[in-house]
């Protein structure tokens, strides 16, 4: 039975593998680069293990992050790779049932309840392994920039950890879904993929109400050194107990070369009021949200099996 | 010695929705038996074949192929059965190798041997693919698949219906070779009659949902007279044989009558009718108070 679920999905298959294999080698090439400059900009003593980095930090952490900016910014866009796999994986079982194959596969002699558990527990599986694997490559690649930056903030937290594998998961389930109950291809994708998207977006909006954010407020002249690594999810200027100050009192303390002065910021009471999640947080969140793909993921194949059980059989 | 028969349904109903695709179906259809099942579009033969291998439940009734249930027991008669689904679904993307190879891995009976034999024998290369094939050949692979697994039932949703005439011709010669061959029971599906009655001993007409006739063919064909005389009532003779349809013209009545023994009345010229004439008669009437026989025996 597992060379026919492989044999029927074997085009998508080797588009998986085609896409991890493309995401692969691009990780890797720019990882690899990402590294050699790592290692040349003496950052060692910068990381996130340091316990007080010396103060020239500030600078090389900020032109290595400058520089690394357009890799920084694909997270985003990398966030679409588990859809896509999911969705693929998932589209077999319901190209089976769109183009009516089901009825030559269950009349041979293999139980309907065989059937569907081999198949569904093969996509699972090979959505865990293809979400591990994506896990895999992209804490690789991002290590130089997360041992300096953390990894909580948006471009990055929803590559790493665990929840790779909840959207992945999610993605294949949302297919399996309306693909049962509709069976028609084009549209259990579609709408899969739209499901998915939807579901990211506002999971990435939501997530800072997971656990509500903590509040600091920080002096200038010391820097967030408290907050290193958090998300930071707003900055702004108050005064010593958080209130808004006048729009003026900051713009005065603008110093000849076009930076803020903190000396002057100091003299005026202003402080710099951050709203944020410290990366302690990081596996807290990770759970949370993949405990939340993770559960819509079994609601939908629970009514794919249900659906399969009760209706179409 | 009583013998288990190939397929018997005892007041068996399949609902969609509100829709009643098959209701009160009780028949027993022997073993060993080719048996057609003729019915319009819309009749139920699609419903009553997917019921009969499992791939569908019963909302009423009971439903046994072989002596089991193949919902309760997928088991006994999954691996006995071979069925050709509507459009014979295959994977158009599979060589016919890997064809026989879905067959043998998901068959514990499946014999590899004979179905080389028979794609050989229709001049089909094992590295062709099925999506390549014309629609005769289609069937033919899907024919070849259902043999393979040596069933003892043989049960084909409208397999000629896609097929050009003689396409259709050299399909049913292979299922009826294919019959000589291992004695398969084999029930088949149509709304074509003209070319079943050739090759099948037992029939059953569905109408709109219900079983309007079921029998041996000869028996049917016995049975039922088509009576013509002066234009008359017939009420009295449907105190003795049940009419079917009766048509009167200005000046003349005719009848067919599924008779009760014989038919003596002198008011009537008595004569035979073929069994496409007695389809379309039954397919004709309104089946809502359940007709009578039902049994095939």
């Amino acid at each position: 039975m597992t060379w026919v679920v492989w044999r029927q999905g074997r085009s998508e298959a080797i588009l998986v593998v085609g896409l991890l294999g493309a995401l692969g080698l691009l990780l890797i090439l720019t990882g690899a680069h990402m590294r050699s400059v790592f290692g040349a900009s003496h950052l060692s003593p910068c990381t996130n293990d340091a316990a007080s980095p010396p103060a020239v930090c500030g600078l090389l952490v900020g032109s290595f992050r400058q520089r690394f900016d357009g890799l920084n910014q694909l997270g985003p866009w990398l966030g679409l790779i588990p859809g896509l796999v999911g969705v693929l994986m998932a589209a077999p079982f319901v190209l089976e049932l769109d183009q009516g194959t089901y009825r030559l596969a269950l009349t041979q002699s293999v139980t309907p309840r065989r059937w569907i558990n081999t198949r569904i527990g093969l996509l699972l599986l090979g959505a865990v392994l293809c979400g591990g694997l994506m896990i895999a490559l992209a804490t690789w690649w991002r290590h130089p920039l997360d041992s300096l930056g953390g990894r909580i903030g948006p471009n990055e937290f929803d590559l790493e950890g665990f929840v790779p594998i909840a959207y992945t998961l999610f993605a294949a389930a949302a297919v399996l879904a309306v693909g049962t109950v509709s069976r028609r291809t084009g549209l259990a994708v579609a709408s899969g993929f739209g499901a998915y998207l939807v579901a990211r977006l506002l999971l990435r909006s939501l997530r800072q109400h997971l656990i509500p954010p903590l509040h600091a407020l920080i002096a200038p002249p010391k820097g967030p050194y408290g907050i290193r690594h958090a998300w930071v999810i707003s900055e702004s200027f108050t005064d010593p107990h958080g209130h808004p100050v006048p729009n003026g009192a900051v713009g005065r303390c603008f110093g000849s070369s076009g930076d803020l002065e903190p000396g002057c910021l100091a003299r005026h009471h202003v402080v710099s009021s951050f709203v944020y999640e410290p990366a302690s947080r990081f596996w807290s969140l990770q759970a949370i949200e993949a405990g939340i793909f993770l559960s819509l993921a079994a609601m939908s194949i629970g009514l794919a099996i249900w659906w399969f059980k009760h209706r179409l059989t | 010695m009583t013998t288990v028969p190939a397929l018997s349904c005892d007041g068996l109903g399949k609902r969609f929705r509100s829709k009643w695709a098959l209701r009160d179906c009780s028949l027993r259809i022997p073993a060993g038996s080719v048996t057609a099942l003729v019915g319009p579009n819309g009749a139920g033969k699609t419903t009553l074949l997917q019921l009969a291998v499992g791939i569908s439940a019963p909302s009423a009734g009971e439903i046994e192929t072989l002596g089991w249930s193949p919902q309760r027991d997928p088991l006994m008669v999954l691996p006995r059965i071979g069925f050709l689904a509507q459009d014979h679904p295959l994977y158009r993307g599979f060589t016919l190798a890997e064809m026989l190879t879905f067959g043998r891995k998901l068959n514990s009976r499946w014999d590899d041997e004979a179905a080389r034999r028979r794609l050989d024998g229709l001049g089909l290369a094992l590295t062709q693919r099925v999506g390549k094939l014309s629609g005769g050949q289609q069937a033919q692979v899907a024919l070849t698949l259902a043999l393979a697994k040596r069933p003892e039932i043989l049960l084909l949703d409208e397999p000629a219906a896609s097929l050009d005439p003689l396409a259709r011709r050299e399909f049913l010669q292979g299922l009826m070779e294919a019959v000589a061959e291992h004695g398969v029971t084999v029930v088949l599906s149509s709304h074509i009659l003209a070319e079943l009655e050739r090759v099948c001993d037992h029939l059953v007409i569905l109408s709109r949902g219900r079983v309007a006739l079921a029998g041996d063919t000869e028996e049917i064909v016995r049975s039922h007279r088509l009576l013509t005389g002066a234009r008359r009532d017939v009420d009295e003779i449907a105190q003795l044989h049940s009419v079917i349809r009766a048509t009167t013209t200005e000046r003349q009545t005719t009848a067919l009558v599924h008779a009760n023994g014989h038919v003596y009345d002198s008011h009537w010229r008595v004569s035979d009718v073929d069994l496409e004439q007695i389809v379309l008669a039954y397919l004709a009437l309104d089946p809502s108070p359940s007709p009578g026989p039902v049994a095939v025996r």
